[in-house]
């Protein structure tokens, strides 16, 4: 991990308060594996006061990109950053997806802007497997990276709440659907997305006994393992009480689905 | 012409620090977490995260909120406990290239006084910081920085099982911390440092309930910088021991201010969470202005 000052190359909206923003990150991107994320220091100012995380969304040899949607004041203001523009970003940070060289299909599941890191997992995984991905939005305007995904031949399936786009639901029943009338038994699974989605993931995953990784989302502090702010309670059978908190800074963000307590 | 490099060592009791700039408990782990941003050799010392005799849990999520200019805090002293923290950290401490401070917490002062024990003959530990004023744990903790007396009553247990420099960290959230701080001198401590958190909240208007999930939390960062800096002063003007003060601390000037009202060291928390790099900045930033300003030992500053 290095802190670097790095210039915006890129700036695209690329849907109604979605943005990608390409950086000037050579030295972040060298060591970058899918599933690490950055820390985004985004004003001087004291507010809003801490770093923002951002998950990595393509890993080029000339730096990062990250995908994002306003969702407070830090990413609003991060939206207002102009191409040409440097951030202070801390990176690559975490414990990224692990990625296991074998034939099967590999299904990434993604709900709204959680298709971030799973552009990067699916530009590597690509490399050697077939790829298939699995995107829910409330709404058609929220489902993101559409044709990207398509032009690295990738099948892409959509879910929406509304039904404005592909089949209506949730892309958790698109997976069901898929599992169910699939001929090989333990395809691995990568999801991202809301907790709620993130649960009922993990329950089909142990359903069809699929390996399954997940990347979680938290508020953090130091994103370097120092504060504890940002934990997530998993499954520890030598504790007394059967679990502890682990850092999603540096344990994750990216968990085996088989670990996490949702109670 | 030639600039004399100035001479910005303090002493802390017994211990002697490089420079006044340490980074402050809970918010540098134990030093290893930073080491690839940070260049610990330029510090005066890192204070590791607090230690507590049994493991702890720490509070359920959310444990954090950003607040304005600041964020609040419920962790709940989250930690290996003291054999494990032996066993697993102590070994890796040796390869920190400054002083090292363990700051310990315990539910009852027997429990302080057995964490000091312990730690007391430990080459890489240079002192202790007693914690007696966590805000997020439900026994212990603050509730002995609360009382004169248990504060007298730890400390001076705490002294009779070590010749280490003895560090109190004081809260905030008293009437009279001037007399918490008497009384720490009082019980034996070489120093004191203040403050830690203050007790706060924050509501979510959507759900209508506490963001944190323990309700309440410690307050830091910019936003409690004024308050520490005029309980730092009290404090300077009360006792003869050093004092250390935080609070707030982001940049070298903010660290100017404190040690103009009397403190001999600062403890950067917050900040480093925002710029890795903070507590190096403040050191050189000190340098600096005593260079611009022709001085050669940090008490000129005052004068």
């Amino acid at each position: 991990m290095i802190q670097v000052t790095a210039k915006i190359l890129e700036k695209e909206e690329v849907a109604p308060d979605h943005y990608r923003l390409a950086l000037d990150a050579p030295l972040i991107s060298k060591d970058a594996s899918p599933g690490q994320f950055i820390h985004v220091n985004i004003t001087s100012q004291y507010m809003p006061l801490l770093r923002r995380p951002f998950s990595i969304h393509r890993i080029t040899p000339f730096g990062i990109e990250i995908l994002f949607r306003i969702v407070g004041t830090g990413t609003k203001l991060l939206s207002e950053k102009r191409q040409g523009d440097e951030l202070d970003i801390i990176g690559p940070l975490g414990h990224g997806f692990s990625i296991k060289n074998n034939a099967f299909t590999a299904i990434l599941v993604a709900g709204g802007v959680g298709v971030a890191p799973l552009f990067a997992l699916a530009e590597r995984l690509r490399q050697f497997t077939e790829v298939r991905i699995l995107i829910g939005s409330k709404t058609k305007t929220g489902v993101i990276c559409l044709e990207k995904f398509e032009a690295l031949g990738i099948d892409v399936q959509v879910a929406t709440d509304d039904g404005s786009l592909g089949i209506k639901g949730v892309a958790t029943d698109l997976l069901e659907d898929f599992l169910a009338t699939s001929a090989s038994p333990q395809l691995p699974i990568y999801g991202c997305g809301p907790m709620p989605m993130l649960r009922i993931l993990s329950e089909i995953a142990h359903l069809y006994s699929s390996p399954c990784q997940i990347s979680l989302e938290a508020n953090m502090a130091c994103g370097v393992g120092a504060c504890l702010g940002c934990v997530a309670k998993i499954a520890n059978p030598h504790s007394p009480s059967h679990f502890e908190y682990k850092r999603v800074c540096v344990d994750g963000p990216v968990f085996d689905a088989r670990e996490i307590l949702w109670r | 012409m030639q600039t004399i490099e100035p001479d910005i060592s303090v002493n802390i009791g017994k211990l002697k620090l490089k420079n006044p700039v340490l980074c402050a408990s809970g918010c540098f782990g134990y030093g290893q977490e930073y080491a690839e941003l940070v260049d610990l050799s330029m510090l005066g010392g890192i204070i590791l995260k607090g230690i507590t005799l049994k493991e702890r849990h720490g509070n359920p999520m959310p444990r954090i909120v950003e607040t304005s200019a600041g964020m609040l805090n419920s962790v709940g002293l989250q930690n290996m406990g003291l054999s494990r923290f032996l066993r697993e950290k102590l070994p890796l401490l040796s390869n920190i290239p400054t002083n090292v401070i363990a700051n310990i917490c315990g539910e009852t002062p027997e429990e302080y006084a057995t964490i000091a024990k312990e730690l007391s003959n430990k080459d890489s530990i240079a002192a202790l910081e007693i914690n007696i004023s966590c805000p997020n744990v439900s026994h212990g903790g603050m509730l002995f920085g609360q009382d004169m007396m248990l504060t007298f009553e730890v400390v001076n247990l705490v002294r009779k099982q070590t010749s280490l420099p003895l560090i109190v960290k004081l809260s905030p959230n008293v009437t009279d911390i001037a007399s918490i701080a008497r009384a720490a001198v009082d019980g034996g401590a070489d120093a004191v440092s203040l403050i830690n958190t203050l007790l706060g909240m924050a509501m979510n208007i959507k759900t209508k309930k506490p963001r944190l999930a323990n309700i309440t939390g410690g307050l830091s960062g910019p936003a409690i910088k004024p308050v520490a800096l005029r309980m730092v002063w009290e404090v300077c003007k009360a006792i003869n021991v050093p004092v250390i003060g935080q609070g707030g601390i982001m940049t070298w000037e903010d660290s100017l201010e404190f040690l103009l009202v009397g403190a001999t060291a600062v403890c950067i928390g917050t900040a480093n969470f925002v710029n890795p790099k903070a507590s190096m900045e403040i050191v050189q930033g000190i340098k600096d202005y005593m260079k611009q300003h022709k001085m050669i030992e940090l008490k000129a500053i005052r004068m």
